[in-house]
């Protein structure tokens, strides 16, 4: 049986934040969480290969417990099982620690024939992931799908964005895609696909579920350290000039 | 379950609270001595560098620091049509300047043309002391998969101490990959570099949470340290004219069977100059209010010399091409001039705007966020202001 598994984040509601000037500690606009956008392009790109091929979908995240909402509405969109990696060790790991975790899932849910994950996260916009993912698990990466032109056993010709353009390749299963918003249309749930969502099988896997050390990932793993967090300079007000004139004349002396 | 990364030495505590006021994230709680909750804990630090004892003690993670490791290395991108990328440049520019600091020397990797002679002599004039040239046929039409198997097995063989890519699309999904491969850490979209004088590592500075924050970064103990960097935000250096470096001429790994394969490239043609380029941008956004005024903007970038932009609202609204987006989610441009026309100045259109020079406002708004940004001003509607601007301008 085919199975695609794909990959989410549950991200902030909202990416306003500021720095408290006293205590330098990050505030959120508000605590509410969602699945990041993305995501759900990448669920709906997997639901697309299983009409054509047959097969499963399983949804998977790393994250707390909390982050069980973000899998029912993988699951609501169309995922059939879910797994979340929750675990303490996982916590402070970067996109290498993470890309440890999510490969090791991999091999304990048994491979997988597509890898799907979203073009990125709307709160690191690292893009980062997928392609670390691919690159553990030895498997080829096509980034920012754009349209499955054709969906063959063992074989999918896509479309995907590249810079100043786009580009049609072709690559051979098992692989890794990361998809953008404009691979297909996401429509909002029915009350139906919400409650087969909730009945859905929904696991849960610490790090001794894993292949994996506590020195493979978290914290102790993570090659990379945040040293510092500011909020993004402003310059101050702007100089008001009284009229159009003025503005050429000041054009003038600049160039 | 592991050890949590975050300890709490008792004998040292003095039981003050300093550190519970520090945790921004409400994970230190005062019970005689400090708690952690570490499913609240975030492991940012603050706390243990708040601590006047030294007891809150982050990770006991032993590692060792790569010594060996030495030289600023840039990847020398290709375009999807074998053509080098400006941002090759602008990336050796940087190079330089740090390696004044760091006192290390600046290296080009060139993955795939047989006929390297003129790509060469261009990174010598751009800022390289070393080219290493990485010959494969195979890898002249850029392709992501194969470029990261070349790049990793050359920086494994020569271990550069600093790996720069380009934040192209194609140098962020081969960046990744090739970190992934060398088991390193990468630092995605970076903005600023610096090196720390004091422990000599990359201080990485990148936009997060949709450029409300900068982050700062570094890889302490794994090399290359590996960042990915915006174009258009780190400035070219002038050309050495006729330097001529060396050449180190590298093994390539051989090219198993293809995975991913490239049927058919289809190329935006770029017409006119390209906001990366000019020297002068004029930018439109929603107060803009119609297509029709649009032309507007490309009359004053005629009688400028410069460039037409738009904010997402202008390219959402089918006002402008994607390929002429500035901000965020599109591209960064470092012009001498930028003049945001209509532009509210929403932290995800002056995100790419942190390369520029001299910034003027035009916007009926007094409050509008763009005039905190902008070094001029005027208050106006952009159909009365710009047609007067630019009769002025022509006088």
């Amino acid at each position: 049986m085919k199975r695609y598994i794909v990959f989410i984040k549950q991200v902030p509601a909202s990416t306003r934040v500021s720095i408290d000037p006293v205590t330098h500690a990050l505030v959120r606009a508000g605590a509410k969480s969602r699945i990041n956008p993305y995501d759900l392009h990448a669920v709906r790109a997997a639901v697309e290969l299983r009409e054509r091929l047959g097969g499963e979908v399983v949804a998977v995240t790393m994250g707390p417990p909390q982050a069980e909402a973000a899998l029912r509405e993988a699951m609501t969109a169309g995922a059939d099982r879910a797994v979340l990696l929750s675990d303490r060790a996982f916590a402070g790991s970067d996109t290498w620690g993470t890309g440890a975790v999510l490969a090791a899932a991999v091999r304990k849910i048994g491979d997988g024939d597509v890898l799907l994950f979203g073009k990125q996260a709307v709160d690191g916009d690292t893009a980062q992931v997928g392609p670390g993912v691919a690159a553990r698990l030895g498997l080829p990466q096509v980034t920012e799908l754009l349209r499955f032109d054709e969906i063959r056993d063992g074989q999918l010709t896509v479309e995907k964005c590249c810079d100043n353009g786009t580009q049609q390749v072709r690559v051979s299963m098992p692989c890794v895609l990361t998809v953008t918003k404009e691979a297909n249309e996401v429509s909002a749930p029915t009350l139906r696909q919400w409650e087969r969502a909730q009945g859905l099988p929904l696991e849960v896997w610490g790090i001794g579920d894993l292949d994996l050390q506590p020195s493979d990932t978290g914290f102790a793993g993570s090659p990379t350290r945040v040293v510092a967090t500011e909020a993004a300079a402003t310059k101050g007000r702007a100089k008001i000039l009284g009229s159009a004139e003025e503005l050429a004349n000041l054009i003038r002396t600049l160039s | 379950m592991s050890e949590f990364p975050l300890k709490l030495d008792a004998q040292r505590c003095l039981q003050c609270g300093v550190c519970i006021d520090a945790c921004g994230y409400g994970a230190l709680t005062m019970n005689e001595y400090p708690e952690i909750d570490p499913e609240a804990c975030r492991l940012c630090g603050s706390c243990a560098e708040a601590c006047p004892a030294g007891a809150l003690v982050l990770s006991a993670v032993e590692r060792e620091r790569d010594t060996q490791a030495q030289g600023i290395w840039v990847l020398a991108e290709s375009r999807p049509d074998g053509t080098s990328d400006p941002v090759t440049a602008e990336l050796l520019g940087e190079a330089r300047r740090l390696a004044e600091t760091a006192g290390e020397s600046v290296s080009a990797l060139l993955v795939g043309p047989s006929e390297a002679g003129d790509r060469c002599r261009e990174l010598f004039e751009q800022g390289a002391d070393r080219v290493y040239l990485a010959p494969c046929a195979d890898a002249e039409v850029p392709e992501e998969n194969r470029w990261a198997t070349v790049v990793a097995a050359v920086a494994a063989r020569y271990r550069p101490s600093i790996l720069l890519i380009g934040a192209t699309r194609f140098g962020r999904g081969v960046a990744a990959r090739v970190a992934a491969s060398l088991g390193t850490g990468l630092t995605a979209d970076c903005t600023r570099l610096s090196i720390d004088p004091q422990s000599g590592n990359l201080l990485q500075q990148r936009p997060a949470f949709g450029g409300n924050l900068l982050a700062t970064i570094v890889t302490p103990d794994h090399r290359p340290q590996m960042a990915s960097v915006r174009p258009g935000v780190m400035k070219a250096i002038a050309p050495r004219s006729g330097f001529v470096g060396e050449i180190t001429l590298c093994e390539v790994p051989a090219a198993g069977p293809s995975a991913v394969e490239i049927v058919a490239s289809r190329l935006n043609e770029t017409r006119g100059s390209s906001i990366a380029d000019a020297r002068i941008v004029v930018g439109g956004g929603r107060g803009m209010q119609c297509a029709a005024n649009m032309a507007l903007l490309q009359e004053l970038a005629d009688v400028l010399g410069g460039s037409v932009a738009g904010s997402r609202a202008a390219v959402e609204a089918g006002w402008i091409g994607f390929e002429n987006q500035v901000g965020q989610t599109g591209r960064s441009i470092a012009p001498d001039l930028y003049i945001a026309c209509g532009i509210s100045g929403q932290i995800q259109h002056t995100a790419g705007l942190t390369g520029a020079g001299t910034i003027v406002a035009i916007n009926n708004d007094p409050a509008a966020p763009i005039f905190s940004v902008a070094d001029y001003g005027i208050v106006g509607d952009v159909t009365d202001v710009l047609p007067r601007l630019i009769a002025a301008l022509r006088a």
